[in-house]
């Protein structure tokens, strides 16, 4: 299956993994060989071959059905600070522009809900 | 004391069948949900069951898209909404250009439940999705305006009931989208629809229908051909039935960007469409198992009866100030009832997100339909609301009660009642925001005398290709492109979604996230000191083309 944003197959330079969690949706970050919430806490590939190895060990997770849709994407550091390359990215690792009353910049995760 | 309106809006309501059949598939998804997370089910043998039953995995989390027939809801519908909203989203819900309802923080484990509920107010998430025949949508003055022939809601009832789950038309080449009209006046964007009806009357003085088929927006726009110009009443299912049984045996499956049936009758010719269409239909129309009998037609149409309008109402609106005065202006349609009147809550106060609606704002408006509208408000494509039958004395309180809400803008129809789809902050698949460049520009044109020299001007923007956001069809479209992860906005000139449709002109390169409110600005100041008369934005670009338009738009950035 294709995710929309794994269509970027001509990555260079740092990259980032992110997936959504399955019960939730929550966007995640690869950490290690786990999952965080947010995109300052995951891991960055500095070469190809660490982004591509990561992305593999994901693909062979999915079978444990907790994350769906992993994929690949670039980043850069600005600032001191690693932010990514694509607005699409960006917005992703905060939440909506409009409301910024939600998602991760406001320190929301759908995953802390009840029941979740 | 005027006598109080009754709140139970006359309606489709659920027989049966449908309760069974909304029920068992409440739980089918159930237990496909629960198959999902156990493992039972692989993502790629899950997804297409999750899309049949409107939830996608978006940009942030899940999004789940409710169905609202013909954009009609209840009160009771409409609070179940909210409940929705508060208990399992963020508070608020979106209205969209197909009228439905997204929410876009669902989580998979609750969607269950919220199906539950949904299905206790008659409502489902069937067919919001998919490669199948979507949620029909209509117009919006529905059994209230004068100029309809016929009220189109009992049609677009037969067609919600002939199309869910039609066994044929399950796995269609790609989605498939129909809208019902019933005048002259195109309030539902009849042409940019795969299939549209339209009642009408033949010479004979016999009510029947206009089919069109073969509109859409997307990377490939077609304005839709006239199929037939006059069906028979009883012919109905059966003709619309060909021209799916056509699409869906010669349309192409081997290419997603070329699946629609806009792309078949372009290909093959509107001429051998007709032709194939008319074989089949005469093999369906032979069979006789598909005419629509009266006895049923005028059985759906009884639910939609007219409310029990109260006569000896005084006819004219009472006075309650210049901003009062503003917003009848725009947002205030003729009924057909003397003493009654249409009423437009257009969700686009300048800086608001188009269609958006909170919890406690959809509560209130819940309580309005209550008390002024018999129960009942009409999603438009436009994204905004209808209040289909208010008696015009009551305005100035409906007036008072939406300005705290905060849905009071004076704007129906100018140029701050703008289109947008989600875009780049929700959604998967777009490339650029619009939102924002919706909130922009409204802001930008927010002063009100402004907004009424400019007079009628439809700002349609989408995020991506796809065009939710009817970028094709706005008199000023604007189009998100993506250029190396950076937002740009292309213009579009001269489009229309009502019944003089057209494709817009692409003007040229696409513009900064910075620059295209202004490049929007300048476009209408060419408008002002160009037009003629009366003459709508429209009508002078139509006139003068697109040259000075494009000078203008491009000045300062070349600057």
């Amino acid at each position: 299956m294709v995710f929309p944003g794994a269509m970027a197959h001509h990555n260079s330079g740092p990259q980032m993994l992110t997936s959504n969690r399955l019960r939730s949706g929550d966007v995640l970050y690869r950490k290690g060989d786990g999952w965080v919430f947010t995109l300052a806490e995951g891991e960055v590939y500095a070469d190809q071959a660490a982004a591509d190895a990561a992305l593999a060990a994901a693909n062979s997770e999915l079978v444990r059905n907790e994350f769906v849709a992993p994929y690949l994407f670039e980043v850069r550091e600005r600032d001191g600070r690693i932010v990514p390359v694509k607005e699409r990215e960006i917005i992703r690792a905060a939440g909506p522009t409009v409301h910024p009353h939600t998602g991760k910049q406001a320190g929301q995760h759908q995953t802390d809900k009840a029941n979740a | 004391m005027l006598n109080p309106i009754p709140v139970q809006p006359n309606m489709y309501r659920y027989d049966e069948f449908d309760a069974k059949f909304v029920a068992e598939r409440v739980e089918q998804f159930s237990g496909q949900v629960q198959r999902r997370l156990k493992g039972e089910l692989t993502e790629d043998q899950f997804k297409p069951l999750r899309l049949m039953n409107g939830l996608y995995l978006q940009l942030h989390a899940y999004m789940l898209r409710i169905a609202v027939p013909y954009g009609t809801l209840s009160s009771k519908q409409v609070r179940k909404l909210a409940y929705i909203a508060r208990t399992y989203d963020k508070n608020f819900g979106h209205f969209t250009t197909r009228t439905n309802m997204q929410f876009n923080w669902i989580r998979l484990v609750d969607v269950p439940d919220i199906q539950r509920h949904l299905a206790e107010v008659e409502m489902h998430c069937i067919q919001t999705s998919g490669n199948c025949v979507r949620n029909v949508t209509a117009d919006q003055f529905a059994g209230a305006t004068d100029e309809e022939l016929e009220d189109p809601r009992p049609l677009s009832e037969i067609i919600r009931q002939w199309s869910s789950l039609h066994p044929e038309f399950v796995f269609l080449a790609r989605k498939f989208k129909i809208a019902v009209g019933s005048c002259e006046k195109d309030r539902a964007a009849l042409k940019w629809h795969d299939m549209a009806v339209q009642i009408v009357r033949n010479e004979q003085g016999r009510t029947g229908y206009l089919v069109m088929a073969g509109g859409g927006m997307g990377r490939t726009p077609y304005v839709a051909h006239v199929m037939k110009e006059f069906v028979e009443r009883e012919d109905i299912l059966a003709y619309l039935e060909a021209v799916l049984r056509v699409y869906n045996q010669d349309s192409r499956r081997d290419n997603i960007h070329k699946q629609r049936i806009k792309i078949l009758i372009n290909t093959i010719g509107v001429e051998e469409m007709r032709r194939r269409v008319d074989l089949e239909f005469q093999e369906l129309k032979a069979m006789g198992t598909l005419q629509l009998p009266q006895a049923e037609l005028d059985r759906i149409a009884a639910y939609f009866a007219p409310p029990k309008f109260e006569t000896g109402l005084p006819d004219t609106i009472p006075e309650a100030g210049p901003d009062f005065a503003n917003w009848v202006r725009t947002n205030v349609s003729r009924h057909k009832q003397p003493g009654y009147a249409i009423a437009t809550i257009t969700l686009k106060t300048p800086g608001q997100v188009p269609g958006d609606a909170t919890s406690e704002q959809m509560d209130v408006i819940a309580n309005l339909m209550d008390e002024f509208s018999v129960g009942e408000v009409r999603v438009t494509h436009e994204q905004n609301l209808t209040l289909p039958h208010v008696r015009k004395v009551d305005l100035p309180a409906i007036y008072a009660r939406l300005k705290e809400l905060d849905f009071a803008a004076p704007n129906a129809g100018l140029i701050t009642d703008i289109i947008a789809c989600p875009g780049l902050d929700y959604c998967d698949l777009a490339n650029a925001r619009s939102i924002p460049i919706a909130q922009k520009i409204a802001k930008k044109f927010e002063n009100l005398d402004r907004q009424h020299q400019i007079g009628e001007l439809k700002i349609k923007i989408s995020g991506c290709i796809n065009a939710c956001g009817h970028h094709h069809a706005g008199h000023i479209g604007i189009l998100g492109v993506d250029k190396k992860g950076v937002e740009f906005y292309q213009l579009l000139l001269g489009g229309s979604g009502a019944e003089d449709a057209a494709i817009g002109d692409i003007m040229g390169p696409g513009f900064t996230e910075h620059d295209i409110a202004e490049a929007v600005e300048r476009v209408v100041n060419v408008y002002i000191a160009e037009r003629q008369g009366t003459e709508r934005f429209l009508d002078t670009y139509r006139r003068i083309g697109m040259e000075k338009f494009k000078a203008a738009a491009y000045e300062t950035v070349a600057a």
